[in-house]
């Protein structure tokens, strides 16, 4: 009998799951299920979407599924999955449908995570799905926002900022202690501020940015901070934070942590179930401690990987990486790693002409970076830290402008 | 960690320069590597228009150039034509003072005379001028006469070479690699590198002895005789070294380049009450010359003008904020000193017509005027005082003693007019032998490391050591030119520079003055009644870079010197001209190159050949392993 | 099946592979008009230095499967057409994610003639325009040392080793210097010559 496969989530995880499948597997039953009523998009490409007004940013296209996936595609709010029952291997959907499967892949990804008084009240918005971002937009087509406030400056915070701000909108942004906290230093940190208040948004810092409240009833219309100060805007933005979309899994017998707990497979308790994506509780490929990284390129590996292992391959995820590029704020920014130096870490450091680059090493090996509008060999420190290799005879070239590839090569030579 | 230079003047400012964004040229370096393997190994022709060509170093490529030229051709070619430049720049200086001279003996210049007579006269003897009962004027102007037929057409034979050791000019005329004219040597060079004429890549190397013949017997020979004679005969004297020699409170300028012509005015020009007096007016106790490069070495040597630094230098100290103005001439300036000053306050001034400099403040010169023009360009200097940056200010370091000023003469004077008392001392031992470091700086080593480290090894070994150029200025800043230094010297050689209150490294000028150590060897070979080749002396130029120096080199081999390279030259793509250069002249000349860009290495190497030729001339050696 | 292979050591550090690769990629595709265009085209093959300097590399795109840059491009502007791995410059948004995981940063950011509003990801295309028309890569047509090859990897190999185990044949057999095992030629002598230098940078101070 034919075998089939069901994926919740049609986020790139999910998305990658199903297409790698399908280089292998072209006669498996695959059906994917989500509760946006949009073909898969990726949401990194959102804030260009919204720039450009061009939907070919926005990934894949949508037919993608009829034409390359060969899946049943459920999608809409009714198809929100409301249960999942491992034991007879069924999930129940918002509309009642169920659905049984064979193997199910979890890739339900996070939405945004608050824990501030007036949270679940009505008219906050947020920036981490279309459906969310749509919500926002559509306030703004409409001229109904003039202004917005923009609660967080973390990833997310950035985008919707920057974004907002580029279609005219008057915008403030609450930064409780720097800009990407945890994956920048405080110099970096600094410089972004710069950039953003540059554009001309407002930061506001400190105590007036820390929000204790949502105030309004029953709609969201301002927040109180710390400093006993109310701020108000036509748009009021939530982008504190994000947690993994598991809630529907409570009661099911799937291990949750964090995050779905999963193996070096991406399988969950359940051998029959795999997590992957911003829902999946995975390791580090360095310190191997286990998080939950959400991002894309963590989502896209791990759907490879769980797709692998559906078919049998039995092959090993090696961890998920902390690392990003920074878009939109008009010059490259990469951080990747520990970038908070910590005992124990050096720092190679360089400074010039409008660009900062920093490697954080621990015992001879690369850690972390942070690339600030120069962006030279990357990939290059990606692959020195992700092997963990000792860089120790050549730390202080590793920021000289004749480093790379190069210069590796013959090293790796030497080593051999 | 000294990764740059052994020094801490320019270390400071390197790191500076790293921090502040400030381009110099370890940046340049860095960018330009990798360099092109065709181009470092000579086995790139962009000669003519059926090219550029190259050929392929590993053999399975294009073997040929359009024209049919063999890498052994392209290679050969490519040589004589650096040698030819190298031979033309010192050549070319040689004629601009000539026609000083020259015009001096006309009155037709200003700031200039016959400053030595004696000079003046012994070489004219020489030319064959009859110099009793005659003014000084007379002499000079036949004498000028005659050194300018010495470039053209006229001359079958350079008149000077005959300085040499009969032996020496044999062995020339043998290869028939006698040097005629100056100027001919170098156009017919030329001639040869054009397709379908010289593709004999002997033939080709050749030529280049004797081009490179036509410099050191001929453009910078007359280069130092017409100095001596116009500037004076340098003496011992002692004077200092390296960025310390600036004075916060002065107004400071400094002279870079090679040419004396310009430089001798300045000096002159500094003394001027007046311009004295406005640099007071501005707040400056008063004018402090100081020198760079070769330029430098001309005005220490005969007066005593502190050194700031040498060739990688250049652009450094312009980092210390308070030099007011840097006048050039001509050759080993980098364009992009203009760039560095555009950070400071420094005014680039530039004054040969045939050098001139994008950005840089443009004076022509004219010996006629000279007085005059060098009042002015002073007057620049002294004015821009007033526009010290005054956070900038910054000089990282105290001034070392340096002794200068040993021409040939000096040297004999020093020994009591007579030659003897040296030989003898390299007879019995306690001088193994006599070494010339000279040459360049060049980033692609350790700024003055190999200068250095050499000069050590080879005193401690009781060889006396001869520098000119860069080294010169290398030597002295790490201390080693100075009568403190007589304490690193062996034992032999310690005596002797006690006995004659000289330090163990002296100074014989700059790169034209090369020719001194051609006159020196000589007399020393004369007074045996042997070759030049016989002799335990030995070249090396550690950290050369430019053609001069490859020209200098060649020269000193096609005399009978070996000479010891640090930086390998672009011949290594034809191992027929490898062979020849390294192994073959031996036959030819007596004499021939090395590559050993390790300092330690080189100075065995040097040490080695030393003691093969005490060997051969039947004196005591010691074996070097 | 042909690719693009290098051999480093026959890499001299001339850069001609990265003018060629630069003309190829001009407008115009001819060196002497390529220079006066705007934007300047660039290449996308890159001879760095070694170290020491006495050894270069050229540094391309080696075309990886899985590609970790077509991996993580979020608008799917990386895509693959016949093993070759090609950028679309109108879907990039210039985000960096593939040069923040391409382990050879070899993806660059540049004007792009079709693009006025950003840098676009920029990358080695095998030349496939040209191996369409039946001509070899520019790069591989200007190298005159073979240090990058168009050929099939495996006949390579398969040459490299028999060649090998012909000098390893005459070491055993005939007696010849074990030296015959490496290749000695004239860049290696200057090599060697290179090191020394670079060696006395690094010296340690008495
Ligand atoms: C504005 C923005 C910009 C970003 N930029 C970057 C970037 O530059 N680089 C980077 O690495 N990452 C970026 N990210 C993060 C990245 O997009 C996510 O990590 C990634 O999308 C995670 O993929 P996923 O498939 O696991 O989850 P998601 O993309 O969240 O997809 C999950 C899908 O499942 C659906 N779903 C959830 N619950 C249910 C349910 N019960 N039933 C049915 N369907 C359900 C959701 O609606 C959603 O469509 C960005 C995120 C945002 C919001």
């Amino acid at each position: 009998m034919m075998k089939r496969i069901v994926i919740l989530g049609a986020g790139p995880a999910g998305i990658t799951v199903a297409e790698t499948l399908r280089k292998f597997d072209k006669t498996s039953e695959v059906i994917i299920i989500s509760d946006e009523p949009y073909p898969p998009y990726s949401p990194p490409a959102m804030t260009e979407y919204f720039l450009t007004g061009k939907a070919f940013h926005l990934w894949k296209g949508s037919n993608f599924i009829d034409n390359y996936l060969n899946a049943k595609y459920l999608s809409g709010k009714s198809k929100r999955v409301v249960e999942v029952d491992p034991e007879s291997c069924r999930v129940v959907l918002l509309d009642g449908e169920e659905i049984y499967f064979d193997n199910l892949v979890l890739a339900t990804g996070s939405r945004l995570s608050a824990s501030i008084k007036g949270m679940e009240k009505e008219g906050l918005y947020n920036f981490k799905s279309l459906s969310a971002a749509e919500e926002i937009m559509e306030k703004v087509r409409e001229r109904e926002a003039k202004s917005a406030l923009v609660i967080g400056a973390g990833f997310i915070g950035i985008e919707i900022a920057v974004l907002l701000k580029e279609l005219g909108v008057k915008v403030t942004q609450l930064v409780r202690s720097r800009y990407m906290r945890g994956m920048l230093d405080e110099e970096a940190a600094g410089v972004l501020m710069h950039i953003m208040e540059n554009k001309g948004i407002d930061v506001l810092k400190g105590s007036d940015a820390d929000t204790v409240e949502f105030m309004g009833d029953p709609d969201v219309r301002s927040v109180r901070v710390r400093s006993g100060k109310i701020l108000t805007a036509d748009l009021m933005i939530a982008a504190t934070g994000i947690r993994p979309n598991v809630e529907f899994l409570s009661g099911s017998g799937i291990k949750v942590n964090d995050g779905v707990v999963v193996d070096e497979f991406m399988r969950t308790n359940y051998s029959q179930i795999y997590a992957c994506g911003d829902i999946a509780e995975t390791i580090n490929r360095i310190t191997r401690q286990r998080v939950v990284y959400p991002s894309f390129y963590n989502a896209v590996n791990q759907g490879v990987i769980t797709a692998y292992n559906l078919l049998g391959m039995n092959i090993r995820y090696e961890g998920a990486d902390r690392i990003n590029s920074i878009k939109h704020i008009g010059i490259p920014l990469i951080t990747a790693g520990d970038v908070d130096s910590k005992d124990g870490s050096s720092v190679v450091y360089k400074k010039g002409k409008g660009f900062i680059k920093k490697i954080f090493l621990k015992n001879g090996r690369i850690v972390g970076f942070i690339l600030l509008n120069d962006i030279t060999n990357a990939g290059i420190f990606k692959r020195l830290m992700d092997r963990q290799v000792d860089v120790s005879s050549y730390r202080d070239r590793l920021l000289d402008e004749n480093f790379g590839e190069g210069l590796l090569y013959r090293s790796i030579l030497k080593i051999m | 960690m000294n990764e740059k230079s052994i020094h801490k003047d320019a270390e400071h400012f390197i790191s500076i320069s790293e921090k502040e964004g400030i381009e110099t040229v370890w940046n340049r370096l860095k960018s330009q590597e990798p360099h092109c393997g065709y181009c470092e190994l000579g086995l790139s022709c962009r000669n003519c228009a059926m090219g550029p060509c190259r050929i392929d170093p590993f053999g399975d490529g294009p073997q040929k150039g359009v024209c049919g030229a063999s890498r052994d051709t392209i290679v050969a070619r490519n040589l004589l034509l650096t040698i030819s430049a190298g031979a033309a720049a010192h050549s070319d200086h040689g004629r601009d003072i000539l026609e000083t001279f020259y015009e001096t003996s006309n009155e037709k210049t200003s700031g200039y005379m016959i400053k030595d007579v004696e000079k003046l006269k012994k070489l004219a003897i020489e030319f064959g001028i009859n110099v009793n009962d005659r003014n000084d004027g007379d002499i000079a102007r036949e004498l000028g006469a005659k050194l300018m037929e010495e470039f053209g057409t006229k001359q079958k034979r350079l008149t000077l070479l005959d300085r040499s050791p009969k032996k020496r000019q044999e062995i020339w005329e043998r290869l028939n690699i006698v040097p005629r004219g100056i100027d001919r040597e170098n156009v017919e060079s030329l001639h040869r590198i054009h397709m379908g004429v010289d593709n004999d890549y002997l033939n080709l190397l050749l030529h280049s002895l004797r081009t490179s013949l036509s410099d050191g017997w001929g453009g910078s020979m007359i280069a130092t005789e017409l100095s001596d004679i116009l500037f004076g005969r340098p003496e011992p004297l002692v004077s200092s070294v390296n960025i310390g020699v600036l004075k916060e409170n002065e107004v400071n300028i400094a002279l870079h380049g090679h040419n004396p012509i310009l430089s001798d005015v300045i000096v002159q020009a500094a003394e001027d009450p007046e311009l004295i007096k406005i640099a007071k007016e501005k707040g400056a106790k008063g004018i402090n010359l100081v020198g760079i490069c070769c330029t430098g070495n001309e005005l220490l040597m005969r007066k005593g003008v502190p050194m700031v630094g040498n060739h990688l230098m250049q652009e450094l100290v312009i980092m210390s904020g308070v030099l007011d103005a840097m006048i050039v001439d001509y050759q080993c300036i980098m364009p992009s000193v203009v760039d560095v000053a555009k950070c400071f306050h420094t005014k680039i001034i530039s004054t040969f017509d045939k050098a001139k400099f994008e950005g840089a403040e443009h004076i022509s010169f004219d010996k006629s005027r000279g007085i005059e023009i060098g009042k002015k360009i002073v007057r620049l200097a002294v004015e821009n005082f007033e526009n010290r940056i005054p956070g900038k200010v910054d000089i990282p370091d105290k001034p070392v003693e340096m002794m200068a000023g040993f021409s040939v003469e000096s040297i004999l004077e020093l020994l009591g007019g007579s030659l003897d008392p040296l030989v003898d001392a390299i007879k019995i031992g306690k001088i193994r032998g006599v070494a010339a470091d000279v040459g360049c700086n060049n980033p692609k080593i350790k700024h003055d490391y190999g200068h250095t480290y050499i000069t050590k090894c080879l005193i401690e070994n009781d060889i006396l050591v001869l520098v000119t150029g860069c080294a010169a200025v290398a030597n002295g800043k790490i201390g080693y030119m100075n009568m403190d230094a007589v304490k690193y010297a062996g034992k032999g050689l310690k005596e002797v520079c006690e006995s004659l209150k000289i330090p163990p490294v002296l100074h014989v000028g700059s790169c034209v003055d090369n020719s001194r150590l051609l006159v020196l060897v000589s007399a020393i070979a004369n007074n045996l009644g042997v070759d030049i080749s016989d002799l335990p002396v030995v070249g090396t130029a550690p950290e050369w870079y430019s053609q001069k120096a490859v020209s200098i080199a060649t020269y000193f081999v096609a005399s009978g010197v070996d000479v010891v390279l640090g930086i390998p030259p672009a011949i290594f793509g034809s191992q027929k001209v490898v062979d020849v250069l390294t192994n073959g002249l031996k036959d030819l000349v007596k004499a021939t190159f090395s590559v050993e860009p390790s300092p330690d290495k080189a100075a065995r190497l040097i040490q080695k050949k030393i003691e093969d030729k005490r060997m051969l001339l039947g004196l005591s050696y010691r074996e070097i392993g | 099946m042909k690719s693009v292979i290098i051999i480093p050591d026959r890499c001299i550090g001339c850069k001609q592979c990265e003018i060629a690769c630069s003309v190829e990629h001009s407008k115009s595709k001819n060196i002497y008009s390529s220079v006066f265009e705007t934007p300047k085209s660039a290449p996308r093959i890159f001879v760095l230095p070694g170290d020491h300097s006495c050894f270069s590399f050229p540094n391309k795109c080696r075309h990886c499967d899985p590609a970790p840059c077509l991996m993580i491009c979020p608008t799917g502007a990386i895509y693959k057409d016949s093993s070759i791995i090609l950028v679309d410059p109108t879907r990039c948004i210039g985000c960096r994610m593939c040069a923040m995981v391409c382990p050879f940063y070899v993806i660059r950011y540049r004007e792009s003639p079709d693009i006025v509003e950003r840098y676009v990801a920029t990358k080695c295309d095998g030349c496939i325009d040209r191996i369409k028309k039946g001509n070899i890569p520019a790069c591989v047509e200007t190298c005159k040392t073979g240090a990058i090859l168009f050929d099939d990897l495996n006949k390579i190999l398969k040459e490299k080793g028999l060649n090998f185990a012909k000098k390893v044949f005459l070491v055993q057999k005939e007696g010849k210097k074990i030296d015959v095992l490496q290749e000695k030629n004239c860049y290696n002598m200057l090599q060697e010559l290179k090191e020394k230098l670079y060696r006395t940078m690094v010296v340690e101070d008495e």
